[in-house]
């Protein structure tokens, strides 16, 4: 019943969408269930663990904050040395779904690698760790409250193996398919209103692309089969580069044709998100929706004035779209029913050491 | 002195620009100000701003007196040589020029034509104090959309370097994170700055 009225209602896209969605709908049951494993409540304790950085000013759930949905709220990330980031910290949430986990870098790689570049990398420096990583670890094995996690895990001492396998255990907790828009598709009629429907004919529609490239369960992945960096006209400088700290794909490859591509983002839980883009200059989504609608965004002022629109290397999807502002605010209402706002208010998914439990 | 009444105020003003306290991504680290909560808006944190001769004066401006070290700090960034930024023309896009103030920040800000042009400020710490300096015939307002921040003494004239026409701000800021700083002058000269932290 549920799948018919899908169909006829918006289509393929969105039904493609369904049958991701239920079947992430159980990785998300499992996910909850990980969540009161011992491995997961280590990881947890260590997600929060400021005594992981060189300062003991950073964690991982400093800079992923759960009221900011695992972002750190900054236009770009500002590591334990101060240095400025060239790009926006990413959600964790649902990124155990993901398949890469860089704005640029398209290597497959898994979370317990990937969480041990903030932790020990030195370019740029996120913990600092690198350096005093063994001293930190006899620290703590030696605290009574990890004595006892790990005692719990089935484990008689961490090491970085340990430490890097239980933070990606929880880190793959934070899996979520509860949004308004996902109640909606398992059919309750109340979740959404006439806005956001009309929101989501225009987002699976033929005029705006959207879903052509932020498909899939996470709205992140490209419908054809595609691989997902892409050029979207945010900046045009001398012949289509970007800013030279912000290049894209292109500082991997050196290809002129990667310049300014990046990694498709997920749509979900962007209202806690904000700023958007891979260096976070959106800083609201109405301005993000308009940069689209216009076909590239045209910079008028400041050190990067250039106009998007004609950036040579621009995906021809990124095109003007034409929408009013009615139609505006539709598809922006749609793109927030795609958050589920409740995540800030999981206490399983909450600093541990300000809760004290 | 009363030159510098009646050229300053503070103001500590509540716009409806952005919808603060009620924003759900609103920090759970607690504190934020009476006014924030129950004023639904956002709060845009002056650190020196030009009034009218007769208009009703806010604060009262006191001198930072030649022994503060700050000031005499301040005094001192004059002379280096500043980091060069660009400012925007608009607030929303302020997140395209990111400054995150060292120990001593000192910033040469070229401003778009009107006048008014915005940037990002960082602050990556919590808890931190930060001393502003520019001149008086400029002025700087930070908008602070979670009501992190608070001024920790009224706006100063720089008294450690004379006939500076250098005013002197210091704010709490209680949490981390991006502000957008808009500022106003002469768009024909560039406007110096200097974001300092106090230990």
């Amino acid at each position: 019943m549920t799948m018919l009225k899908i169909n006829s209602a918006i289509g393929l896209g969105a039904l493609l969408l369904y049958s991701l969605s239920s079947g992430c709908h159980t990785q998300a049951e499992q996910a909850r269930d990980q969540t009161s494993s011992p491995l997961v409540e280590l990881g947890r304790h260590l997600f929060y663990e400021r005594r992981l950085s060189f300062n003991n000013d950073r964690s991982c759930g400093i800079c992923h904050e759960q009221a900011k949905g695992f972002t750190d709220g900054f236009v770009r990330a500002v590591g334990t040395t101060g240095a400025i980031h060239p790009r926006n910290t990413l959600t964790l949430l649902n990124v155990s779904e993901r398949r890469t986990l860089s704005w640029v870098d398209p290597s497959p790689v898994s979370l317990a690698q990937q969480l041990l570049v903030p932790l020990l990398g030195t370019e740029p420096i996120e913990m600092g760790a690198a350096e005093s990583i063994d001293d930190m670890l006899d620290e703590l094995n030696g605290d009574h409250r990890y004595q006892q996690l790990l005692v719990a895990a089935g484990a008689t001492a961490l090491d970085l193996d340990l430490l890097a396998l239980s933070i990606a255990a929880f880190v793959s907790s934070l899996t979520t398919y509860d949004a308004p828009y996902d109640r909606f598709l398992a059919g309750d009629e109340t979740a959404i209103d006439e806005v956001v429907k009309r929101g989501e004919a225009l987002f699976y529609s033929r005029r705006t692309l959207c879903s052509s490239c932020h498909g899939g369960a996470d709205f992140d992945q490209p419908m054809d089969g595609r691989h997902g960096w892409f050029n979207t006209g945010l900046y045009s400088l001398e012949t289509g580069t970007y800013p030279s700290s912000r290049q894209g794909l292109y500082e991997l490859t050196g290809q002129p044709s990667d310049i300014g591509r990046f990694r498709v983002p997920t749509l979900r839980h962007l209202a806690l998100t904000k700023p958007y883009y891979h260096d976070g200059t959106g800083a609201t989504l109405r301005d993000v929706l308009e940069h689209y609608n216009a076909g590239g965004r045209l910079i008028t002022s400041g050190p990067f004035v250039g106009d998007g629109r004609t950036n040579p290397y621009k995906d021809p999807r990124i095109r003007p779209l034409h929408l009013t502002d009615s139609e505006l605010d539709d598809l922006e209402a749609f793109l927030l029913a795609l958050s589920d706002i409740s995540i800030v208010d999981r206490m399983d998914w909450s600093d541990p050491w300000i809760r004290g439990d | 002195m009363t030159t510098l009444r009646t050229f300053f105020a503070l103001p500590i003003l509540c716009t409806s620009l952005i919808a603060c306290g009620h924003d759900s991504s609103s920090r759970n680290t607690g504190g934020q100000r009476d006014d924030c909560i129950s004023g639904g808006s956002a709060t845009e944190v002056g650190v020196s701003e030009p009034v009218e001769e007769g208009q009703p004066l806010g604060r009262p401006q006191l001198p930072v007196g030649p022994d503060d070290a700050l000031a005499q700090a301040a005094c001192s960034l004059l002379g280096t040589v500043p980091t060069e930024i660009i400012a925007v023309a608009d607030a929303n896009s302020a997140g395209q020029v990111v400054v995150t103030p060292r120990q001593d920040t000192a910033l040469s800000v070229r401003l778009p034509d009107a006048g008014v042009g915005y940037f990002t400020l960082e602050i990556p710490e919590w808890s931190i104090t930060i001393a502003t300096s520019l001149r008086y015939q400029e002025s700087l307002v930070i908008l602070d959309e979670n009501c992190d921040i608070e001024p920790v003494q009224s706006v100063s004239w720089n008294g450690a370097c004379d006939d500076s026409g250098l005013i002197d701000h210091r704010h709490l800021y209680h949490a981390w994170g991006s502000f957008t700083v808009r500022i106003t002058g002469d768009a024909n000269e560039p406007v110096h700055l200097s974001f300092m932290k106090l230990d």
